[in-house]
């Protein structure tokens, strides 16, 4: 159809777990989005993946009407869980809050290949690792 | 709800280089009350964010300022709305064109003194009844005879061009969209008006079957989308002699980039229509 695109929202929300209360509510219901409809969708989407915060971009269109794709989780949240830390570490050049394998960094590393900006999977990996030293993980083989 | 809750909320400028970063970061912190907004008209990319006034997260503020140096633009303490009821409230029957009415309540019935109604709530898909180009579409297929015809609609959004030939009296009606959300839509919004449409996923005529023709078939799209249409190796045979090709969704300057394209399969201009910068076009099938 042929869509006018207005504006682009997007939230990091726990999968299965949207309601129309903040930061949704006002993030799509100052715009006439159908809050109900868009917590519906998310959630039956996501429901395969709970535990998981789940980057959801909306897109908005001139009639109210909108479309959403999901994305993969942020590589930090992925580490965090892969590590079995609950926070990273306030300064990470010197504190080390945790570690992950390398097997554990591919792992990552491919499921957020295609949102990523790396051509090969070394590459992709390389960018997880730094992601994790930023946070005071340790990758060990 | 009796006592509602008191929030802070910002809303700081964002530089897109740094987005992920800076929303990587409030990840990171467990903190995920906040939104990106980018706003097409003023290309302008914001995050809000709410944090209440009990754990105001001076954290998250320093962080946000001081460390990746975002400016706020504005701070206010507000107050928690409902949101489901404030979207619910902008919601009323109208007239979408001439003798066709929308209703967006599922439950609500709506009787107008005269004409048809559709049951249509507006989401996640294109063809709520606002837009010209649905409009324009939608004034030429009411006007139509389609009793008894076989009516294709590509690009179908919410389903509203089917349903409404469907409740003009049309036969066999088959409805495609691309998007999987949006055949989602159309199936719902088909059983809520109780009419009996075909819908597929399908990337144009893809998924059209073999031996499938029809009487009229209809496109609410975009200009360019509509020339890949009219190239799709099945285009030729979907149409039924004599049948009407109708497109809409085009803005005025590629009129001619859609009829060019028409003269090449055989399709006369019967009526073009317009509304402010978009048009609507009627071709027939000449045999």
């Amino acid at each position: 159809m042929a869509k006018k695109l207005v504006r682009v929202v997007k939230l990091q929300l726990e999968a299965g777990k949207a309601t129309p209360a903040q930061p949704v509510g006002p993030a799509l219901g100052q715009h006439g989005v159908n809050l109900m409809e868009f917590c519906k969708k998310f959630n039956a989407a996501t429901a395969d993946k709970a535990g998981n915060v789940i980057p959801v971009e909306i897109s908005i269109f001139e009639d109210r009407s909108f479309t959403f794709v999901l994305k993969t989780p942020p590589a930090s949240f992925l580490i965090k869980k892969a590590a079995g830390v609950k926070t990273a570490a306030k300064t990470p050049s010197k504190e080390i809050v945790g570690k992950i394998t390398s097997k554990q960094v591919r792992d990552i590393a491919e499921l957020k290949m295609k949102d990523l900006n790396a051509m090969t999977i070394e590459a992709a990996m390389r960018i997880i690792e730094g992601t994790a030293r930023n946070m005071g993980i340790e990758v060990v083989e | 709800m009796d006592k509602k809750m008191i929030y802070n909320e910002y809303i700081l400028s964002l530089s897109p280089s740094i987005e992920d970063e800076v929303t990587s970061a409030l990840v990171m912190k467990d903190f995920l009350e906040f939104y990106v907004e980018y706003e097409v008209s003023s290309n302008l990319t914001t995050l809000k964010f709410y944090t209440s006034l009990n754990d105001p997260r001076q954290d998250i503020l320093q962080m946000l300022t001081g460390f990746y140096g975002l400016e706020i633009l504005h701070h206010e303490v507000v107050e928690e709305k409902d949101w489901l009821a404030e979207w619910m409230k902008t919601l009323k029957p109208f007239e979408y064109v001439p003798g066709v009415w929308i209703n967006p309540f599922a439950e609500k019935q709506f009787e107008p003194k005269e004409g048809i109604v559709l049951k249509l709530i507006p989401g996640t898909a294109f063809g709520t009844g606002h837009h010209e180009t649905t409009r324009l579409i939608g004034t030429v297929l009411s006007n139509m005879d389609c009793r008894g015809a076989s009516v294709l609609d590509v690009g179908t959004g919410t389903g509203i061009l089917a349903i409404l030939a469907k409740k003009k009296g049309a036969g066999y009606t088959l409805a495609l969209d691309y998007d999987p959300l949006a055949v989602e839509k159309a199936k719902e919004s088909i059983e809520l008006n109780d009419v009996h449409v075909q819908v597929r996923q399908s990337d144009l005529l893809k998924n059209v079957e073999e031996g499938e023709k029809f009487d009229i078939v209809t496109a609410n799209i975009v200009a360019e989308i509509i020339v890949m249409l009219m190239q799709d190796p099945k285009f030729e045979t979907v149409m039924q002699d004599n049948g009407y090709f109708i497109c809409s969704g085009i803005i005025k300057e590629k009129e001619k980039m859609v009829i060019d394209e028409a003269m090449k399969h055989e399709l006369q201009i019967i009526e073009v229509v317009e509304d402010g910068s978009w048009a609507a076009i009627v071709f027939q099938k000449t045999v």
